[in-house]
C-alpha cells in the first residue's frame, strides 16, 4: 500500500468509484456535447471565438419552450454581438442582432439544417427571420480586411439553443 | 496481486493521433475526442465553482479554442493538459473579468459540508448509496492538490503521467510519488472504512 507501488485493480477500482460519484452527483448536461459537436463541425478554422458575455435569464432560457423574447451578448477582441431572440411560430424565431464595431459584415446564421445568411446596414444592425428551433450558431466575417494587423476577419459563437 | 500494466502512453498516444486526424479535416475523430474528454472538462470547470448553466458556455468555449487553434498545435501529446488549463482559465476569467455579474453559487461548498446531492430513487436502485456518501466524505478529507489530481486521474480513465503533470504543473519528477502518495492515502482511508470494504475487497500490497 506504498507510494511507490504501482497502480493496481483495487486502486482502479477507488478511481471508478470516484468518476461515477461525480457523474452521479453532477452529471454532464443532456444534449451538451451535440451542442459542442453542432459548433466545432466548421470549416473556418482560425477564427476568433467570441465568449458568452451577457444573457437575459429567463426562465426556460434553454430550453426550447422559451416564449419570451432573450438578449444575449457575445464578445470578443474584434467584435462585440448582441442579439436578442423572439419566438414567432412554434417552429421558428427572429434574431435582431447588432455588431460593434458596426460594419456590412456578412453575418450567418447556421442551423443543423443549413444556414441562414444576411449582411449588416452599415449601423451593424441585422435581421434574420425563420431560424428554426433548436441549435443555433453564428458566423461573422467582419467587412474589414486588412485592419486590426494580422486578426483573423473570422469570428464564431458558441452553439445556444434558441 | 496482479499490477495492471503501466498504461502511460497508450491512451495518449490514441488521443493524440485522434487530435492529428482532426486536424486534417476528420470531424469524426474531433467527435469521439469531445464525448471521451467533456466530462473531464465538466468536472474541472465545476471545481472552479462556475454553476452548471456557465459551465456549459465555458466548456463549449474550450473546445471551440482548441477547434480555433487545431492548425496551431506543435504537440498533440499535451491534448488533454491543454483542455485542463484552457478550461481553468476560462472558469478564472469569468470571476476576474466580470463578463457575467452574477454571483457563482458556492454550492460545491454546501456540497462538501452536507454530502452530494445524490438522487436518491436512482443509487437505491444499484444499492450503492451509502458507499458513495462514504467515498464522498472520504475523498473530501484529501487536500485539495490530492483531490484534484485523483479526478483528472479518474476522469482521464487510465493515468497517464505526462497527462497529469502538464494538467496541475506538478514536475515531471515528481508526478509518479504526488500520483502515489494521494492513491495511496486514498486506498488507506477506503480500506480503513468497513462501509466500504463490504463493496469493494481491497487486497494488501
Amino acid at each position: 500500500m506504498s507510494a511507490e507501488a504501482p497502480i493496481d485493480e483495487a486502486d482502479l477500482a477507488a478511481l471508478r468509484a470516484v468518476r461515477e460519484l461525480y457523474e452521479m452527483t453532477d452529471p454532464v448536461p443532456a444534449g451538451l456535447i451535440e451542442r459542442i459537436q453542432f459548433a466545432v463541425d466548421l470549416e473556418d478554422l482560425d477564427a476568433q471565438v467570441a465568449r458568452v458575455c451577457e444573457e437575459s435569464r429567463l426562465v426556460g432560457v434553454r430550453s426550447t419552450e422559451a416564449t419570451e423574447t432573450r438578449t444575449i451578448t457575445f464578445d470578443c477582441s474584434v467584435l462585440t454581438v448582441m442579439i436578442s431572440i423572439r419566438p414567432i411560430t412554434d417552429e421558428t424565431v427572429r434574431i435582431d442582432g447588432w455588431l460593434a464595431p458596426a460594419g456590412e459584415h456578412r453575418v450567418e446564421c447556421r442551423s443543423p439544417d443549413g444556414k441562414r445568411e444576411t449582411t449588416a446596414d452599415p449601423q451593424g444592425r441585422f435581421v434574420v427571420e425563420d431560424v428554426p428551433h433548436g441549435l443555433l450558431q453564428m458566423v461573422i466575417r467582419l467587412s474589414w480586411q486588412e485592419v486590426h494587423g494580422g486578426t483573423p476577419p473570422v469570428v464564431v459563437t458558441p452553439s445556444i439553443m434558441v | 496481486m496482479q499490477h495492471v500494466s503501466n498504461p502511460v502512453d497508450v491512451v495518449a498516444l490514441r488521443r493524440a493521433e485522434a487530435l492529428r486526424r482532426a486536424r486534417d479535416g476528420d470531424r469524426e475523430a474531433l467527435n469521439e475526442l469531445v464525448v471521451e474528454l467533456t466530462p473531464l472538462l465538466w468536472n474541472v470547470v465545476r471545481r472552479q465553482g462556475v454553476d452548471r448553466v456557465a459551465a456549459e458556455d465555458v466548456v463549449q468555449d474550450t473546445w471551440l479554442r482548441l477547434w480555433s487553434s487545431l492548425h496551431s498545435i506543435q504537440t498533440p501529446e499535451a491534448l488533454v493538459g491543454w483542455l485542463v488549463t484552457v478550461a481553468k482559465r476560462e472558469a478564472i476569467r469569468l470571476w476576474k473579468a466580470g463578463c457575467r455579474e452574477e454571483p457563482v453559487e458556492p454550492e460545491w461548498d454546501s456540497m462538501m459540508s452536507e454530502g452530494p446531492d445524490v438522487d436518491e430513487h436512482v443509487t437505491d436502485q444499484i444499492r450503492v448509496q451509502g458507499q458513495y456518501r462514504v467515498l464522498w466524505g472520504l475523498v473530501t478529507t484529501l487536500n485539495d492538490r490530492c483531490q484534484e489530481l485523483i479526478r483528472i486521474i479518474a476522469f482521464t480513465e487510465r493515468p497517464n503521467y505526462e497527462t497529469v503533470a502538464s494538467a496541475l504543473k506538478i514536475p515531471r519528477g515528481s508526478i509518479g510519488p504526488t500520483r502515489g502518495r494521494c492513491l495511496a492515502k486514498l486506498r488507506q482511508l477506503l480500506r480503513a472504512d468497513p462501509a466500504w470494504n463490504d463493496r469493494v475487497e481491497l487486497s494488501d500490497e
